[in-house]
């Protein structure tokens, strides 16, 4: 199993997606490790450390990318399960999605969101997305060590 | 004193007696007889005067004694001893007796004794005087002031007495003192109900008395005479074979002679005065004239108290009219604050029941075929209710009301084949009325009344109407109010179905937005994404044709994504809930002028902005409104060499109507119909980008504030549009 820590989780059920903002990222030099996980469920399960995911190590990420469209368990719940457990509360979470709706927005935001990013249909704007995003989340926004 | 009384002895025969001539002159009968210790001699003497009244001859006369003549006990008979002690005594005497002749006759007379010497005996020499005479003028005097006296009374019974009933008590108590009859009575006749009141007095414990009513015409079988004024006379009750009913209780009751004395006024006979004797031939001219003149006095007491008793009733009649109207009154005060048919119910049964005092009242509503009970109020009598709770509405006296739209009345429903039902049959109910409550001509509803005593209903029949009249009235309208609310509850149901409705097809439309908005723009992403992955990392193998179409691919996938992004806008303006506040349109253009444009523009642009009315109204709205026209103002004037915007707005009647107009290149009126449907265009893309989103966005926006929005433009000489909102005074200044 792996034992490098992991510092970026995606999660997103769309493959092409998936492919874009991996090649956005390294477009962008980013280049922690990424995971992917593929649905809400499993996004839990990875991060309660069960089911799949049992014997992972204790590692958390740095940062979460959240599509909010997901299969069985949609991004927004998930961000609230992230957002309402005490240790997990910590990990800069932002959300990347197709929709312009507003209230999801609100909804984010209100669950406590760290970011919240539409995916433009453009790809050189998705790089330049991905690009500041990356630079602000995992090179400025040093976390308290002693919480994680 | 005895020489002086000395007289001659006398002879048998009249001649022979000293001072015969003086004797036989003196207009006072003198009578001699002896002075004995006991019983009576013979007359010894008696002059021609004594025989003229006594109605004896002389001869005859000396054959009788004292007791012969005397019709009481006196000095002359059982008390004589001792009286003729005391005429010896004294010498002289002076007494008062009655005496009677020969012929039965009897009269009161004065004697004058003296003792005297006769023949050698003593003898009693008695001047006899005869008092009739003077007792009938005395007699007379005082019947006259009797009869004053009881005229007097007769006139202050008038004064204060109020009725017939009391007059003759009044009569009957005064003249019983003064009158020695063994029966005094009053009857007083009614023809309305053919009875004769009869009132009584005297020591007769008689059936006949105080107020006792019997029928006429079987009583007073001679009431043809005594209505022509005749007194009506039986003296000998004895000698009639069939006495009705009234004459054979007076003959139980002792009475042998009875006389009516009709009291008449105006030639209408009132009634009579009646006198009763318990013997036979007792009734007297007297008793007759006294009974006739009493009869004319209570003729007149009683026809003033006939007419008092009329004015009375007037007066009560007066109050109870006004009592009437003032129980209409309450009724139609209370009704106004019902506002069901069931209040209106309880309302009237309460207030009819106070005002009409029945023993049962029960409230009918016709529904359809049917009459229901819907409100009923009675004394403690035996009633079945449920089984009067409904009836078919052409059933039983109720049902008539139904039938005929008239009151129904029934003094006696035991007795009339009207009447079906049985809890009213076997009711205590005797008297009954049915009052059909009309509304344009049709029975809406049934009063029913009950008495348990017998009662004319029909006497009150105007009262009622007008009772009925009013409760009518008040039941109409609260039908009327009644299903008016129920249409209102019906609809207001609709209302609610539609709005939960369309709610649900407004969230599903949100989904469906949502799901557009999500689903269709990944795709576009991975086109335009591995496009550009495409001409990165393959670039050196694709010719000039292969990069350029890629391009094309790309432009489209951006054209795309701007449609959904704007179609989505759309949607959201037409379901957005308005959140209105006061703008300053003013301003708004303004900044929005300022937002669209950069220096260099606005240095080239004749931009002129009136000053415009507030509004109310959504500010998001309002501003996507303006920066829809703004931005249209300046793309379509983009090729012009001198733009030039103009906004401004007119106050109309109630509406405020905004404008901007521009010098760009306008659009044929023929087409003005399609310009503010969704996707429509006028121009090709090369010419001006856009998606045909916009009019669209801006019409629904501005309908959605009530108000309308139109372009007029001819083309290259610039478009005009306006659009209009509601005039809000207060805001707009």
């Amino acid at each position: 199993m792996e034992t490098a820590p992991l510092d970026i989780i995606l999660i997103e059920d769309n493959p092409a997606d998936v492919e874009l903002t991996l090649r956005a990222l390294k477009r962008n030099r980013i280049s922690n490790r990424i995971i992917v996980l593929k649905d809400g469920e499993e996004a839990l399960d990875f991060f309660f450390a069960r089911g799949a995911y049992e014997n992972r190590p204790d590692h958390q990420p740095k940062l979460i990318l959240l599509d909010l469209k997901l299969p069985k368990i949609d991004g927004l719940e998930v961000l609230r399960v992230l957002k309402s457990d005490p240790k997990l509360k910590m990990i800069p979470v932002v959300v990347l999605t197709s929709s312009r709706q507003e209230t999801d927005m609100v909804k984010s935001y209100e669950i406590g969101v760290n970011s919240y990013i539409v995916k433009p249909v453009e790809f050189e704007q998705f790089v330049q997305a991905i690009k500041e995003l990356g630079l602000y989340w995992l090179l400025l926004n040093e976390l308290p060590k002693n919480e994680i | 004193m005895e020489k002086n009384n000395t007289v001659r002895q006398p002879n048998t025969s009249k001649g022979k007696r000293p001072f015969h001539a003086l004797f036989d002159a003196l207009p006072d009968a003198i009578l001699i007889h002896p002075l004995k210790e006991q019983g009576f001699g013979r007359f010894l003497d008696v002059n021609q005067a004594a025989c003229d009244r006594y109605g004896y001859s002389y001869e005859e006369f000396l054959k009788l004694t004292p007791a012969d003549i005397n019709v009481t006990g006196d000095i002359l008979t059982r008390g004589a001893p001792r009286e003729r002690a005391r005429l010896a005594k004294a010498g002289k005497q002076i007494i008062r007796t009655k005496h009677r002749a020969k012929n039965g006759d009897q009269f009161p007379v004065e004697i004058n004794s003296i003792i005297i010497d006769y023949q050698g005996s003593k003898a009693i020499l008695s001047v006899v005087r005869d008092l009739s005479q003077r007792e009938h003028n005395e007699e007379e005097v005082r019947r006259a002031k009797i009869q004053l006296e009881i005229l007097h009374k007769l006139d202050q019974a008038i004064l204060e007495a109020h009725s017939v009933a009391e007059i003759s008590n009044a009569v009957l108590k005064n003249m019983q003192r003064h009158f020695p009859v063994d029966r005094l009575s009053i009857a007083i006749f009614s023809p309305e109900t053919q009875e004769a009141e009869i009132y009584s007095s005297g020591t007769l414990n008689d059936t006949l008395g105080s107020g006792k009513k019997v029928p006429l015409q079987t009583s007073f079988t001679n009431l043809e005479r005594l209505k022509e004024g005749e007194i009506v006379r039986i003296d000998n009750l004895e000698a009639i074979k069939d006495l009705s009913d009234v004459l054979s209780q007076l003959y139980k009751a002792g009475m042998r002679s009875v006389v009516n004395i009709p009291i008449r006024a105006h030639r209408q006979l009132l009634g009579s005065f009646n006198i009763g004797y318990k013997t036979p031939h007792a009734i007297s001219e007297r008793d007759i004239r006294m009974g006739r003149e009493i009869a004319d006095s209570i003729a007149i007491a009683v026809e003033q108290a006939q007419l008092y008793d009329a004015l009375e009733q007037h007066a009560i009649a007066l109050a109870d009219s006004l009592s009437e109207l003032q129980e209409i009154y309450h009724l139609s005060l209370s009704l106004a604050r019902a506002q069901t048919a069931k209040q209106v119910a309880q309302i009237s049964t309460r207030n009819l029941f106070k005002a009409i005092n029945p023993d049962i009242l029960l409230f009918y509503l016709r529904r359809r075929q049917k009459l229901i009970l819907i409100a009923s109020k009675a004394n403690n009598i035996s009633f079945d209710f449920s089984a009067a709770s409904a009836l078919k509405s052409g059933e039983c006296l109720c049902g008539f009301a139904v039938k005929s739209k008239k009151m129904v009345f029934s003094e006696n429903i035991s007795k009339d084949p009207r009447c079906t039902r049985s809890e009213w049959k076997n009711s205590d109910i005797r008297s009954f009325c049915a009052l059909p409550l009309l509304a344009n001509k049709k029975v809406i509803g049934v009063i029913a009344l009950g008495s348990v005593k017998w009662r004319i209903f029909a006497n009150q029949k105007t009262f009622f109407e007008t009772l009925a009249n009013e409760t009518a009235l008040s039941l109409q309208n609260a039908l009327l109010l009644e299903e008016l609310r129920r249409h209102e509850m019906e609809l207001e149901d609709r209302i609610a179905k539609r709005t939960y409705e369309l709610m649900e097809a407004n969230k599903e439309l949100e989904s469906f937005s949502y799901s557009v908005s999500h689903d269709l723009r990944a795709p576009l992403r991975a086109i335009d994404g591995f496009s550009r992955i495409l001409s990165e990392d393959y670039g050196s193998q694709l010719d000039n044709e292969a990069k350029r179409i890629i391009g094309i691919i790309r432009k489209n996938t951006q054209r795309m994504a701007q449609l959904i992004d704007d179609l989505l806008s759309f949607s959201r303006t037409g379901r957005q809930i308005l959140n209105p506040s006061k703008i300053d349109m003013t301003g708004l253009a303004e900044a929005i002028y300022y937002e669209l444009t950069d220096e260099e523009q606005r240095q080239n642009i004749e931009f002129i902005l009136r000053p415009l009315p507030k509004v109310w109204a959504d500010p998001n709205l309002m501003r996507q409104v303006w920066n829809n026209l703004i931005s249209n103002a300046l793309k379509f004037t983009k090729t012009q060499s001198n733009p030039r915007i103009e906004i401004g707005a007119q106050t109309k009647e109630n509406q405020i109507v905004y404008f901007i107009k521009d010098n760009g290149v306008g659009f044929n009126m023929k087409y003005a119909d399609k310009l503010f449907r969704i996707f429509q265009r006028l121009h090709s893309e090369q010419e001006f980008e856009g998606t045909g989103v916009g009019l669209s966005i801006v019409q629904r926006i501005i309908r959605r504030h009530e108000g309308n929005v139109w372009a007029e433009s001819q083309p290259a000489k610039g478009a005009t549009f306006y659009f209009s909102l509601p005039l809000q005074k207060d805001i707009a200044s």
